[in-house]
């Protein structure tokens, strides 16, 4: 099991690599030179030699002058303890933005998982046990149709629904984090978690049903109905335990949906997360700020993907024993 | 006369290839597949749509009806109009053909990358395959979205930034799925054989391994089809996306959120052209993962 586990840590490694050259390259595959666009234009037709000396030491300030590979690996050097840089739209540091709205996307992802288990989960073993029913082929017709439905447009329709046509939840803006104002909070909340949560929990229902059929079909599932066990007994307690592993590998599937889904859903609800702050970085061409955005969502989901695989790992063998 | 003959030898000849019986198998076949018979003809449609988006639409999409911003439905304008006056039903055609060019150009990227990286990992393994599979599973730790945020920040936005970071995004795909199934015929006796007579490794991998990956390709094409459309969608209704006038549906809904109290349609058409293709290719591509590999049935 160790082995297994220091294996698993150990080709994270070359992963994390791949991923912090990729996202420092963005900085040298910009267009342009951003030393120059750092320094006012009218100082170049004022004193040309001046412009000069000003462009090479603020290079030289930044570290610009030296080779790539050297700037690489100071960049990783203070990415790893945690300076992403500064905002250049703020001035504030990349990391205390990120910290700072962390938290509400965080939120937003655990609210949108826990709808997603709480209704995929029932659904797909009811589906699966009373295969073909008329609860099967809504279940069937359920996940087939959310699937393919944009999150985002998804979020409007409710939106339409229930705050233009029904007036029932507050529009998006003026968000209140659910730790300040729970109630205001939840009623903010609840519609981007459900549009955030439809596509997981379309496809959380037809694994749990696929996986749960799988498993209803084996030898130990008819023996414990041989036993005489009571059906819940046997569906709840043997069955579901066994059909729970391809859930678990989904679940970490789930935070790649959150970080992908915050991006769009944050920004239709006018959710201050990272999402939206990433997106609002684009528009302002604030080059650190999505830097720092993006290296920290693949590192979450390299650590979540790592993570899974142990938990995976550590949960197959007794399903290989039969231990239920 | 000798027209007539060409044309009743013709017919004969046809008759006897099996051509007569094509309508009636394809029929059989929509029968057994009624989801994938659907999906097909919705795509045949929207495809249709987008090559005569000139003859179908009505309107110019960008031609402004003067005094007629936000109007409803009326016999001029099927559809209403949208903030600008501009006919919402030319512009539904003609946002079809950005997302027919964007799926299939992006389809095209990710599997043109995706397919010969599988191939080289699985044949060679090794050093190679753990370099090239760490490569993509560092693809795979950028959600699409994320992946396509950071590349229109560095190389700015429009359309073939965004066709590319699709495309990027879902290589790992086919490069997993081919390497998978050259894993699975690299050790076949027919493998062994061609090796005997003498056939060398490019041979080997463009000959014989080559033609078993496409069935896989197909099914993962057809599903990245649907992932290409909406990924292309949400681009464009943040506005990082192609770019304004231009009609995509995903603009469109951008628009339509803006109205929604007003012009609510605006709001909900665009959506359900997106959720009817991408419907549509789930469907073909579960049909085609059904037909072609029956390993595969009901994996999904």
């Amino acid at each position: 099991m160790l082995v297994y586990i220091v294996r698993r840590l150990l080709q994270a490694l070359p992963v994390l690599f791949f991923v912090s050259v990729a996202v420092f390259s963005m900085v040298q595959l910009l267009p342009g030179d951003p030393v120059r666009s750092l320094i006012p234009v009218g100082d170049q037709t004022v004193d040309p030699a001046a412009y000069e000396e000003a462009v090479q030491r603020v290079r030289h300030q930044y570290g610009l002058d030296q080779p790539p590979p050297v700037q690489y690996l100071r960049w990783l050097g203070r990415a790893s303890r945690g300076d992403l840089g500064t905002s250049i739209a703020t001035r504030q540091q990349v990391s205390d933005m990120i910290r700072h709205r962390l938290p509400v996307t965080i939120t937003l992802g655990l609210m949108s998982a826990l709808i997603s288990v709480c209704i995929a989960i029932p659904a797909g073993v009811i589906a699966a046990v009373n295969r073909n029913s008329w609860q099967d082929v809504s279940a069937t017709v359920f996940s087939l149709t959310t699937v393919a439905m944009p999150g985002f447009w998804l979020g409007m329709l409710l939106i339409l629904v229930f705050v233009v046509w029904l007036g029932w939840l507050p529009g998006p803006g003026s968000y209140v984090r659910m730790w300040d104002d729970p109630v205001e909070g939840f009623k903010l909340s609840i519609l981007p978690a459900v549009a955030l949560s439809g596509f997981s929990t379309a496809a959380l229902m037809r694994l749990t049903r696929s996986s749960m059929l799988e498993v209803l079909a084996q030898d130990f599932v008819r023996t414990a109905r041989a036993k005489g066990l009571a059906e819940h007994t046997v569906v709840l307690r043997h069955a579901l335990r066994n059909a729970a592993l391809p859930v678990i590998t989904f679940m970490g599937l789930q935070a790649i949906f959150v970080f992908s889904g915050s991006v769009i859903i944050e920004r239709l609800f006018a959710i201050p997360g990272v999402g939206s702050m990433a997106i609002d970085a684009i528009f302002t061409r604030d080059f650190p700020v999505i830097q720092g955005f993006v290296l920290v969502t693949a590192t979450v989901v390299v650590v979540i993907n790592v993570a899974v695989d142990i938990i995976y790992g550590i949960a197959n063998p007794l399903i290989r024993v039969g231990r239920s | 006369m000798t027209g007539v003959r060409v044309s009743s030898e013709l017919v004969r000849a046809v008759g006897q290839s099996g051509f007569k019986g094509t309508p009636r198998r394809l029929l059989r076949e929509a029968r057994r597949y009624p989801l994938g018979a659907f999906g097909f003809t919705v795509i045949g449609l929207v495809v249709l749509m987008a090559l005569l988006a000139q003859l179908l639409a009505p309107y110019a999409p960008l031609k402004v009806a003067t005094g007629l911003s936000l109007d409803g439905p009326s016999a001029q304008h099927l559809l209403g109009t949208d903030q600008l006056g501009r006919d919402l039903l030319s512009r539904l055609i003609y946002g079809a053909r950005v997302s027919i060019y964007v799926g299939f150009i992006a389809v095209g990227v990710g599997a043109s990358i995706g397919v010969p990286i599988g191939l080289i990992s699985g044949f060679y393994g090794g050093f190679v395959d753990g370099i090239l599979m760490r490569i993509v599973d560092a693809i795979i730790a950028f959600p699409a979205l994320v992946l396509a945020l950071g590349m229109v920040a560095t190389f700015g936005g429009g359309i073939e930034v965004v066709m590319i970071a699709i495309g990027v995004a879902i290589m790992p795909q086919y490069a997993r799925i081919v390497r998978a199934q050259v894993l699975g015929v690299k050790n076949a006796d027919y493998i062994l054989a061609a090796r005997t007579v003498g056939a060398g490794g490019a041979r080997i991998l463009v000959r014989h391994i080559a033609p078993n990956v496409w069935a896989p390709v197909l099914v993962v094409a057809t599903l990245g089809l649907a992932n290409a459309v909406v990924a292309e969608a949400s681009l464009s209704f943040l506005g990082i996306g192609v770019k304004p006038p231009q009609p995509t549906w995903g603009n469109m809904l951008l628009d339509g959120f803006g109205q929604m109290q007003r012009r609510p349609a605006m709001a909900i058409a665009p959506g359900v052209a997106i959720f009817l293709l991408v419907l549509a290719f789930n469907f073909v591509g579960d049909t085609l993962r059904d037909a072609l590999d029956p390993r595969l049935r009901g994996s999904r």
